[in-house]
């Protein structure tokens, strides 16, 4: 009898092991409120990253700023810090947050042509449109991750930089000093357009820092010249919508440089393809 | 008789101790991990750094209703803002102690410039 007493106490002890488990994370869970930075939503742990390359650009001090961030867990911070310094300036963020952005992944040891670009470019006294940079969803936390942000949009400036392209004809407009012009231009048959620019200073050498601005029919796009080495210091480009007209300034300079569009064209015999445009853009000074 | 009643006994004696051992594991070896939480839900230390960098970027970008935004996902901004010494554990620098007293200031006046009863 006493090896049967042995038996029932075990088959009692599993499942009461494992009703009080349940118990424990189902029906009594401890309450919320004792979660760390690594436990924040997505869009949540980017806001804790702007907010923590702002405080430092106040506060200047590198302990705190790593404090901060490590608390995140984050196995590639200084590349995710990179990187969304290098998002902030695509989706026209305010330069400043941009510039603080990508002075705390540098101090973390990021290195990257991008992040030499937005720290040498100075921060201009007009303030682009302020982004929401602070998440609109409210997740309710849960014990198994449901949560799913909607995916930022992705960045323009990747497409493709080999398309089929064909050379259709070349424009050269007179030139005229004393303020930045465009000094050759050229549509390209391509089958995903792109608006290539080109920025040279009087020396005609590529300028790299120049913030370029595109309206489309996405809007207004804020472009800076220097960030794919590999094209030129100068190069900048976006993605053009076909059928879509663009027209190209300089920010800070008040007149349109360019207006051109992506036009239907013949890329070879049975092909259809869209005019995408090369600009040449000489700085006076 | 005796024996059954022995049995059932250790029974309902496992099942008691499997559920004390089974609660205890689930709250102290196993706890539950809350993910994708909001600041909201955040240890309190960790809060009161989140509102010295919700100070400390409005020094840098003067924007009153972002910062006002992002205090009130920990409640109301005011009252967030003057329970911060309080809460925070480590030391709090003193740039970041003027930066909260100059937000508190600009919420403040803020809000008492607003004409009561909200918009029509």
């Amino acid at each position: 009898m006493k090896g049967y007493a042995g038996i029932a106490f075990l088959v009692g002890l599993i499942p009461g092991l494992l009703g009080g488990l349940y118990l424990a994370w189902e029906i009594f869970p401890p309450p919320p409120g004792k979660s760390s930075p690594a436990e924040l939503a997505a869009p949540y742990q980017e806001l804790w990253i702007v907010l923590a390359a702002q405080a430092d650009a106040v506060e200047r001090d590198p302990v705190t700023l790593r404090r901060r961030l490590a608390a995140l867990v984050l196995p590639d911070l200084p590349e995710r810090i990179a990187a969304l310094a290098e998002r902030g300036l695509l989706e026209n963020w305010p330069s400043g947050i941009v510039q603080d952005l990508a002075r705390a992944a540098q101090q973390l040891g990021a290195r990257s042509p991008a992040l030499v670009v937005i720290l040498a470019t100075p921060v201009p006294t007009r303030v682009p449109p302020s982004p929401t940079l602070i998440p609109t969803l409210t997740p309710s936390p849960t014990v198994t991750p449901t949560f799913s942000p909607s995916p930022a949009p992705s960045p323009t400036q990747e497409s493709p930089l080999t398309p089929t392209s064909a050379l259709v004809e070349t424009m050269t407009p007179t030139p005229t000093p004393s303020v930045p012009q465009v000094i050759e231009q050229w549509p390209l048959c391509e089958t995903s357009p792109l608006l290539r620019i080109e920025v040279l200073g009087p020396d005609g050498k590529g300028r790299s820092g120049v913030r370029l601005w595109v309206s489309g029919p996405r809007g207004m796009e804020t472009l800076l010249t220097g960030l794919k080495p590999g094209m030129g210091r100068g190069y900048a480009d976006v993605r053009m919508e076909p059928q879509g007209a663009y027209r190209l300034g300089i920010e800070g300079s008040e007149p349109v440089l360019a207006e051109v569009s992506a036009r239907p064209c013949k890329l070879s015999e049975d092909q259809i393809g869209w005019t995408g445009w090369e600009i040449r853009v000489r700085l006076s000074r | 008789m005796r024996g059954w009643k022995a049995v059932i006994g250790m029974l309902g004696l496992g099942l008691m101790m499997g559920g004390g051992i089974g609660f205890l594991l689930g709250r102290h070896v196993w706890p539950v991990r809350y993910v994708d939480v909001a600041p909201g839900d955040l240890h309190p230390a960790w809060q009161a750094e989140y509102v010295q960098m919700v100070a400390l970027a409005y020094t840098r970008d003067r924007d009153l209703a972002l910062a006002r935004a992002r205090l009130t996902l920990l409640g109301d901004p005011i009252e967030v803002l003057q329970g911060l010494p309080g809460h925070s554990p480590a030391p709090i620098s003193p740039e970041a102690r003027s930066a909260i007293a100059d937000l508190l200031r600009a919420l403040r006046s803020s809000s008492t410039s607003e004409p009561p009863g909200g918009p029509p």
